[in-house]
């Protein structure tokens, strides 16, 4: 059972994490919410279908809940990372905080992130971009009318 | 390289082809892995307990795309088995590729599947297949006996070899019309029920067609490319009244379709049958506009 | 969109969009679900599942996983001190005892020092079953007499007949709820015996009372918190991992955490019960509606957990927002092998709704009239009484409800060029525009609002305020609904003040009820009113002792304690004096009585709402394939707390609603559920939601403060009719089946069995599903659910 144990490091807000005795199969997911305490970034379905889980690499949005942490190569950003440290909120959280229908809030993280993404390859996002472009990030609770507005106006240059 | 022990016996790294091929007879239990997105969550659903991981992420040769020249006079285009499928969108080849990764996956999802994972395992649900086999692809493989070029016909119909990976794919340059279409159980993102890709190219005179979803693997629609081939006037472009009806009827007829729970057979061929029929109307009217 | 529905953090009062307390927190990804626990030292804890839907416990040996290194516990039925649970029915095992009853039953249970270390235990464990056939069609259980609740009962005078009869057969499907936030927490001991379970729950003390009873505990020595909640939407009402995280904590005498993958979700919870639904309603030509007359039967899964009440719902819903002097309907739950069921959002109202507005379409047809006048006419209105006696006697504005759906404008016409995501199909469809047929219809619908049936509806709250800042504390648990940014508004606004904060939820605090059947807002948010009220009182009496005012003088405005005229006198920090002021209430909804055998006068439910939807829908009739373009919903809320919340509530209802029209299904094959990712259970995305206009109407709510009415369900039951509806006035099928797949929307009636052998569910109901449609009434072969015994022949 020995060799089932691996060190891995990885890169993560900026620090590099060595992480010893981790399972050779432990996704990314699991690495930065059980041995990182990141647990900014939410577990919800384990096939990459929610996007709940997802993180930047190298900027790119991924969904880490199907990453293989042994097989992850460069800058991850979570949304603890993401978030200013001051506490206060990235103009894209706020629209998406302002535009409205937020419930529980459980997609939240995981939106903002591929939100991030998604705005700075389309400025001034038409309806249709964002709903292509945000395809990828389930909501149960909402209709996903405030997710479109608040990302097309933090699209906004 | 995030491994620090360069290889766990369970987790190995390749730098190379050859070290990869090696790695595959030494560890035949070993599950080869592209970007990971289906192999991952096999072992989160409990499908399988995947005892090892070969990744191809860290070969420098399976990565990247090559455009090729111009339709008809250039060469083909060369697209790694480790490119992402975003990458591979961004390489802007093809309108029919367009669509057809636009529509088949998450942006999240197309930042880490690959080319190679996409058609290694032949699953009918997934979507570059019927396009590639629109395109008149070939997919190279190297494996334990050396490599090879196979066309993606017969790729898909056999398949990979013990011990042997996807290399490359090679799109021939191809003109004219290529569309993809698929029907599926949401508009959102997911597995289509059925889908059809047809490249029309005026200047080679071929017609050729892949379909998903209604088979054990993706399908090319031979009968049905022949019969219009030959049915087209290519001076004009313009397919006789009739043909496009009876190309998607063909189309048809080339599938054994399942019927599990997302749709019985009978509509898997139905659905086929307006799509390859519908494609072709789509030529028609773009003979038509000139 | 509207200013109004932009939300504000430093927005108060009632009527405002005040922003979530919660919003920063879940922006920033730093508020704390029931999955992020953790707790220094815990083990993890996992569970051994049932893989047969019926079959006999032979042998069950733990000893091989007890002997692995890094496993803790490894418990069985045995080890369970009162081995049964129940939210309402306490019949469901804990752990399976003789036998198992459903696939993902709990068999064992083990708590271990890693959550592979736990997989590898249950592994591990041996159980020896003989399988038995399962029961897995509800209309044999029927027949076999496997029945929980069988309601029956009459209206007016049942013999009458109308000019125009018509009916159909409808049937709904096992949906999931699919909230984002998995099942789990963490259970530790207290140091004295008992446990702290700190996870996500519609109800901490129903938690409590379950846990402590299964575990032969007094209830005080159970406290169950709640952690934040990723949804909900019905399916936390019942227990999950709770019991087994508390034994495991209690033979471990460590911290245990249990988190269920979606697989395990899947097949651990319950599922919103699938219905076979007959209806007949009898009209002049004119289209009165006189009479109808029900059979609605629910397959309520192997226990009978929380089915009573649903099929009360279910059979007394059944006439939708119509006065009908007439009525018989019949009601049955039954039991199956088919994985448990229970509450979803609308429970037991979604599907006779979508029954009843299904045949009134139909109706509408039959007449040669149109849909939404066929409805306008036979509207509910206030002083009306319903076929189970009980008199309306709150507002019902259902004619104008339907009237305003009809005025917003109508969605832009179809652009010939309109790219694949604005088409049916989505990207990479194959519809062209001109495969395009739009069709725009009104449906309209009802629910009860609290729980009904004798079944207790109250909650407490505390209301401290010192230094001119107030604190609520109230244990109504916030499921995403927005019920704590509505209790400080409520307080804001009864109190005169901007600084109001609420804590958190646990079984320590008095019961505030369950956030379940829309109540919260009108229970729990009527005790903060009330206890708001009373501490204004209070601390005014102070103010007036202290300063020399007559207290009938005196207001609190703006934070400041004010004279009637608006003089301001001081500001309410001051005037407090540093000291503490609280007020405790408790606030009750009226009294509910069974569907059957009440005497005159005495409800079955607390109150009811009612909305109205014009859906557009763009069809591919050839391909089946569905747009839902826009939704145009008017609700009456009674009064709007908030409006971006309580828009987004009706619009997210909605999309939900629609997901079940449309896509949603939860299938078993011979007891075996078949979708258990959600690349196979599918919900709506971004591509798929419509565009939607909400519209309030704001009739206050008799006996309930400001006229506060419940909101968060019947958008999700107006769902399946508004689509459907539309669905059918573009294709002119009966559609009598949800959810509308492409391949029933396309409606191919092939002649030939497909090739190779059908298997999975999926042809059987779509065989039926074409049968049902061509059934001929009266003509027992062709009715495909008529057994030819039992009571279900009409």
């Amino acid at each position: 059972m020995d060799d089932e144990r691996i060190n891995l490091s990885l890169r993560v807000n900026g620090a590099t994490h060595r992480i010893e005795d981790a399972w050779y199969f432990e996704t990314l997911l699991s690495v930065l919410r059980y041995r990182l305490a990141l647990t900014g970034t939410k577990q919800a379905c384990e096939t990459g279908s929610c996007g709940a889980c997802t993180v930047l690499l190298d900027g790119r949005p991924i969904n880490s809940c199907i990453a293989l942490a042994a097989d992850v190569d460069g800058d991850v950003t979570t949304i603890e990372g993401y978030s200013p440290a001051d506490g206060s909120l990235t103009p894209l959280q706020e629209a998406l905080l302002a535009a409205g229908d937020v419930q529980c809030g459980y997609c939240l993280p995981g939106m903002v992130l591929a939100g991030s993404a998604f705005i700075e390859e389309h400025p001034n996002a038409t309806e249709d971009e964002v709903r292509e472009g945000m395809c990828g990030n389930l909501c149960r609770c909402t209709a996903y009318l405030s997710m479109i507005e608040g990302i097309r106006e933090a699209s906004a240059r | 390289m995030t491994v620090t022990s360069a290889m766990s016996g369970r987790v190995v790294r390749p730098t190379s082809l050859e070290e990869a091929i090696t790695a595959c007879t030494q560890r035949p239990d070993a599950r080869i892995m592209g970007g990971g997105t289906l192999v991952v969550a096999e072992r989160a659903l409990g499908i399988s307990t995947t005892p090892a991981y070969l990744l191809l992420s860290g070969i420098p040769e399976l990565h990247g795309v090559t455009p090729g020249g111009a339709a008809a006079t250039g060469g083909p285009s060369r697209i790694g088995a480790q490119t992402t499928l975003r990458a591979l969108l961004d390489a802007a080849l093809s309108p029919m590729l367009d669509v057809a990764l636009r529509s088949l996956a998450t942006p999240q999802i197309r930042n880490r599947a690959t080319v190679g994972g996409n058609i290694a395992e032949r699953r009918p649900a997934h979507t570059l297949a019927p396009c590639l086999l629109a395109l008149d692809a070939s997919v190279g493989s190297a494996g334990p006996d050396g490599t090879r070029r196979r066309s993606i016909r017969d790729f898909v119909a056999e398949g990979l070899g013990e011990g042997e990976i996807i290399v490359d794919v090679a799109l021939p340059a191809r003109g004219g019309f290529q569309r993809f279409v698929r029907v599926a159980p949401r508009n959102g993102p997911g597995y289509a029920i059925a889908s059809v890709a047809v490249s029309i190219d005026p200047t080679g005179r071929s017609v050729h067609s892949g379909i998903g979803g209604s088979g054990s693997t993706a399908l090319p629609g031979t009968a049905a490319d022949d019969f219009l081939a030959e049915a087209i006037d290519w001076a004009s472009g313009a397919a006789p009244a009739g043909a496009a009806e009876e190309y998607g009827r063909l189309l048809a007829a080339a599938c054994d379709p399942p019927t599990d729970d997302r749709a019985s057979a009978g509509y898997r061929r139905h659905a086929i049958a307006v799509m390859g029929r519908r494609l072709i109307e789509a030529w028609n009217e773009e003979q038509q506009r000139g | 969109m509207s200013d109004k529905l932009r939300t504000d953090p430093r927005a108060t009062g009632i009527g405002s969009s005040r922003r979530r307390p919660d919003a920063t927190a879940k922006a920033r990804g730093e508020f704390e679900f029931a999955p992020d626990a953790a707790e220094p030292g815990m083990l993890w804890g996992a569970t051994l599942r049932s893989p047969h839907p019926h079959a006999r416990i032979v042998r069950v040996d733990l000893n091989p996983a007890k002997a692995m290194p890094g496993v803790h516990a490894v418990l069985g039925g045995w080890d369970v001190p009162d081995n049964r649970y129940g939210a309402i029915n306490r019949d469901t095992p804990v752990l399976a005892d003789e036998t198992v009853n459903y696939v993902g039953e709990p068999v064992a249970i083990v708590a271990a020092e890693d959550p592979e270390i736990a997989r590898r235990a249950l592994d591990a464990i041996v159980v020896e079953y003989e399988v038995l056939d399962p029961l897995v069609d509800m209309m044999r259980a029927l027949e076999e007499g496997h029945v929980y609740r069988h309601v029956d009962y009459t209206h007016g005078d049942p013999s009458v007949v109308g000019e125009v009869q018509v009916e159909g057969v409808y049937t709904t499907p096992r949906q999931d709820h699919s909230y984002l936030g998995l099942d789990g927490g963490v259970a530790k001991p207290d140091g004295r015996g008992g446990v702290v379970i700190t996870g996500a729950t519609q109800w901490v003390h129903s938690d409590r009372a379950q846990v402590a009873a299964a575990l032969g505990l007094p209830p005080e020595r159970v406290l169950v918190i709640n952690s934040g909640i990723g949804g909900s939407f019905g399916g936390r009402f019942v227990l999950s991992w709770q019991v087994h995280g508390a034994l495991l904590a209690l033979h471990t005498e460590r911290p245990v955490k249990f988190l269920y993958s979606r697989e395990e979700a899947f097949l651990a919870r319950y599922h919103r019960h699938p219905t076979r639904i007959w209806v007949r309603h009898h009209a002049t030509k004119d289209g009165q509606i006189v009479k109808i007359e029900g059979k609605v039967i629910h397959e309520d899964g192997p226990y009978s957990n929380t089915n009573g009440p649903g099929i009360g719902n279910g059979s007394s819903l059944l006439q939708g927002p119509y006065n009908i002097p007439n009525a018989h309907i019949e009601g049955w739950s039954v039991g199956t092998n088919n994985g448990m069921c229970g509450s979803l959002r609308g429970f037991g109202v979604v599907e006779p709704a979508f029954a009843s507005e299904s045949n009134m379409d139909a109706l509408a047809r039959a007449l040669g009239m149109d849909g939404a006048e066929l409805r306008r006419r036979n509207a509910m209105k206030e002083g009306d009484t319903w076929t189970f006696n009980q008199l309306m006697d709150s507002p019902a504005p259902v004619r104008e409800l339907i009237d305003v759906s009809g005025q917003s404008p109508l969605p832009d016409p179809l652009a010939d060029d309109a790219p694949g995501i604005d088409l049916p199909g989505g990207i990479a469809t194959p519809t062209r525009p001109r495969d395009v047929t739009r069709a725009t219809a009104t449906s309209s619908v009802a629910k009860n609002v609290c729980l009904s049936e004798g079944a207790p509806v109250n909650s407490t709250a505390l209301v401290t305020l010192r230094d001119g800042a107030a604190v609520i504390e109230c244990a109504a648990a916030e499921v995403g609904q927005g019920f704590k940014t509505i209790a400080e508004q409520i307080v804001q606004t009864t109190l005169g003040i901007s600084k109001v904060t609420i804590t958190g939820s646990d079984s320590g605090m008095a019961d505030g009820s369950t956030t379940d059947g829309q109540l919260q807002t009108m229970t729990s948010g009527g005790a903060v009113a009330t206890a708001a009220a009373t501490l204004k009182e209070r601390f005014l009496r102070f103010v007036s002792r202290e300063y020399g005012h007559a207290v009938e003088d005196l207001d609190i405005r703006d934070d400041h304690v004010v004279l009637k005229d608006g003089t301001r006198l001081m500001t309410v920090s001051d005037a407090g004096m540093h000291l503490v002021f609280q007020a405790t209430e408790r606030f009750a909804q009226r009294q509910t009585y069974d569907l059957e055998g009440r005497q005159p006068g005495q409800p079955m439910h607390v109150t009811f709402n009612f909305s109205a939807t014009r859906c557009t829908v763009d069809v591919d009739r050839e391909l089946g394939l569905v747009r839902v373009v826009q939704m145009d919903v008017v609700q009456d809320v009674g009064r709007t707390v908030n409006p971006a919340q309580a828009t987004g509530q009706i619009a997210g209802g909605l999309v939900m609603g629609m997901g079940l029209a449309l896509m949603e299904e939860f299938p078993y094959a011979d007891g075996v559920p078949t979708r258990l990712t959600w690349d196979d259970y599918l919900v709506p995305t971004m591509i798929d939601a419509p565009r939607i206009d909400v519209t309030f109407l704001e009739y206050p709510e008799p006996r309930i403060p400001y006229g506060m009415r419940g909101i968060a369900e019947l958008p999700h039951v107006q769902g399946p009719p508004a689509v459907l509806a539309a669905l059918r006035a573009a294709t002119g099928l009966p559609l009598p089946s949800i959810p509308a797949t492409p391949e029933r929307v396309a409606d191919l009636h092939p002649d030939a069995p497909p090739t190779g052998a059908p298997k999975g569910p999926a042809h059987k109901r779509i065989r039926e599903d074409v049968e049902s449609a061509r059934a001929v009434p009266g003509d027992p072969m062709h009715d495909p659910v008529s057994p030819r015994k039992g009571p279900w022949n009409p």
